[in-house]
């Protein structure tokens, strides 16, 4: 037994330490909230809490920290109902299934700099498709700027998100659902139940693990969605689409405000392990049990 | 469902019908039209660039990307497989506890850790070149492998292992001459999705590859999108060019894909 244990460890250097530098990195960029640090070398030279107090203090951060909780709001809840009731019509469909799955899933395979690119043409005001195509059946779009429009462009963006998006929900709960047991679903038919009721009394409550994994990584999705926020707007116009990871990159590599930055990041943290913590100890738990 | 089918295709058709037009036939009234006669121009000047324009070309940076990926999927599949043989039949001590720091290290924002990063990199001489980026992209890559294969291999019989034990097969032998050769499957699903999800990078290619030499096509096109001048239809030839490789892995290994997608995930059932 000895001998197959110091192999297991030797196996095991590489994670090791690759679990050592990362969270030894986190540990640091927690430190490094609490300094001075501005410019290219670590100034340790700490000032409590005044890097977190600076950044409450502005408003653009209260921008951002909106635009992250719209972000949750309106990307999670259309993208997971979009993608259940998409399975949920797929799942009748028979062999059709196939082709639609891999049709809706595919912008998935794009990075969202290609998303970006081809959405920010799509949105833009004066040659985008989308102001052809109502300009072409006669409406007028002089006033429609999608995400030039400050008040409507943080959801046009989420509306590019949940067109990369949806095919991922979409397939997990395809599988949910096809794992349910035909049985269930066919007792309720006997029963006289309505498709109705089915659906929502039956598959979606017996499918709940699905919607818990779904939600979750959309969520997670969402708080660290920096690269469609870059293509396509910069953050602008003005601030108004700004989010926390853009702001945090702006401080750190672009103001150098390494302290601020680092804050900034700590602020994300908190936000993910409110969510990311209880749900990596129900996958645990599943785990140690199985 | 066709006509949402259709609705979801229909930015596919632009950029396909765009970047296969000449400059002189994208105009607005005619942007449904397919192009009149297939024009490569667009893809020629997205991919080798063009001085008088301005206009730098993407095929330097694609080369940068292929160099990046498979070093980096390589690397970070095979100690995914190594630790998840490790992790799924030769329990330690604190395995479970690593483990639970692994699947929490796995959704941390990238943000959290950006700035050590930089620093760490240039201590060892690794900021700024590509191999620094394939560093990054195996320490952020190699939890993901470890738990899909760890699934993998949980459902490899544990008989199999012990009857190998009691015929004198040693630690390695077992991993070479069983695990191994049943491994393709989940090889197939980690290396597809690590190439996928490197690819498609985007962060770590601008902080870390400042210099425009040794940008991923990602940070490239991004440039050559964000300069004004530059036409729809090379912007939009350029998308595709980035967008080709994994849409392809797609398009062929469409089903590993979507392995690989839920194992991120759902790995717990």
């Amino acid at each position: 037994m000895k001998y197959y244990k110091s192999y297991g460890i030797a196996f095991l250097v590489p994670i090791l330490l690759i679990v050592g530098i990362f969270y030894g990195m986190l540990i640091w960029d927690f430190a490094a909230a609490f300094t001075s640090w501005q410019g290219l070398q670590p100034t340790w030279e700490f000032v409590g809490f005044s890097n977190f107090s600076r950044l409450f203090e502005l408003e653009r951060f209260w921008i951002n920290v909106r635009n992250n909780l719209l972000w949750l709001v309106f990307f999670i809840v259309p993208t997971a109902l979009g993608g259940f009731v998409l399975a949920y019509f797929l799942s009748n469909l028979g062999r059709a299934e196939n082709v639609f799955w891999k049709i809706f899933l595919f912008p998935m395979a794009l990075s969202f700099v290609v998303t970006g690119t081809l959405w920010a043409w799509m949105y833009d005001p004066s040659s985008g498709v989308i102001n052809t195509i109502l300009g072409g059946i006669g409406i007028n779009t002089s006033r429609l700027g999608w995400i030039a429009d400050p008040k409507i462009a943080v959801y046009c963006m989420i509306l590019s998100a949940f067109w990369q998006y949806l095919g991922f929900s979409l397939v997990l709960y395809l599988g949910a659902i096809k794992g349910l047991p035909s049985e269930m679903i066919e007792a309720a038919k006997v029963d006289g139940a309505s498709r109705f009721k089915i659906l929502f009394r039956i598959i979606f409550p017996n499918i709940a693990h699905a919607t818990l994994i779904c939600t979750t990584m959309l969520a997670i999705t969402t708080l660290k969605v920096f690269d469609l926020v870059w293509i396509m707007t910069r953050g602008g116009p003005g601030v108004s689409t700004e989010v926390l990871p853009y702001l945090m990159y702006r401080l750190t590599f672009e103001s150098r405000d390494f302290g601020m930055g680092a804050a900034t990041s700590i602020v994300m943290l908190i936000f993910s392990a409110a969510i990311v913590i209880p749900y990596s100890l129900w996958m645990l738990g599943k785990w140690v049990r199985a | 469902m066709i006509f949402f089918a259709v609705f979801y295709l229909l930015p596919v058709y632009v950029l396909l019908a765009t970047s296969f037009k000449s400059f002189a036939e994208v105009s607005l009234k005619d942007m449904w039209k397919l192009p009149q006669d297939i024009s490569l121009d667009s893809f020629q000047i997205a991919w080798r660039g063009d001085a008088s324009k301005g206009v730098t070309g993407l095929s330097k940076n694609f080369i940068n990307s292929i160099y990046l990926v498979i070093p980096a999927t390589i690397i970070s599949s095979l100690l995914g497989s190594m630790n998840g043989y490790v992790f799924s039949k030769w329990k330690f001590r604190f395995s479970n506890l690593v483990l639970a720091l692994i699947i929490f290290g796995m959704f941390i924002p990238y943000q959290s850790v950006l700035i050590p990063i930089v620093v760490v990199l240039q201590k060892i001489g690794l900021y700024g070149s590509i191999p620094g980026l394939i560093f990054i992209h195996c320490v952020y890559g190699v939890p993901i492998t470890t738990l899909i294969f760890r699934n993998y291999y949980s459902t490899v019989p544990t008989e199999l292992l012990e009857a190998a034990k009691i015929d004198g097969g040693g630690f390695l032998r077992i991993y070479r001459d069983i695990m191994l050769p049943i491994s393709m499957p989940g090889f197939a699903v980690v290396m597809i999705w690590q190439f996928t999800s490197i690819w498609n990078d985007f962060l770590f290619g601008l902080v870390v590859a400042q210099k425009p030499s040794i940008q991923p096509i990602t940070v490239a096109l991004n440039n050559l999108a964000g300069s004004y001048f530059v036409e729809w239809n090379i912007q939009m030839a350029g998308a595709l060019i980035t967008a080709l490789p994994p849409l392809l892995l797609y398009i062929f290994l469409g089903r590993y894909f979507m392995r690989g997608l839920l194992a991120g995930s759902l790995s717990g059932t």
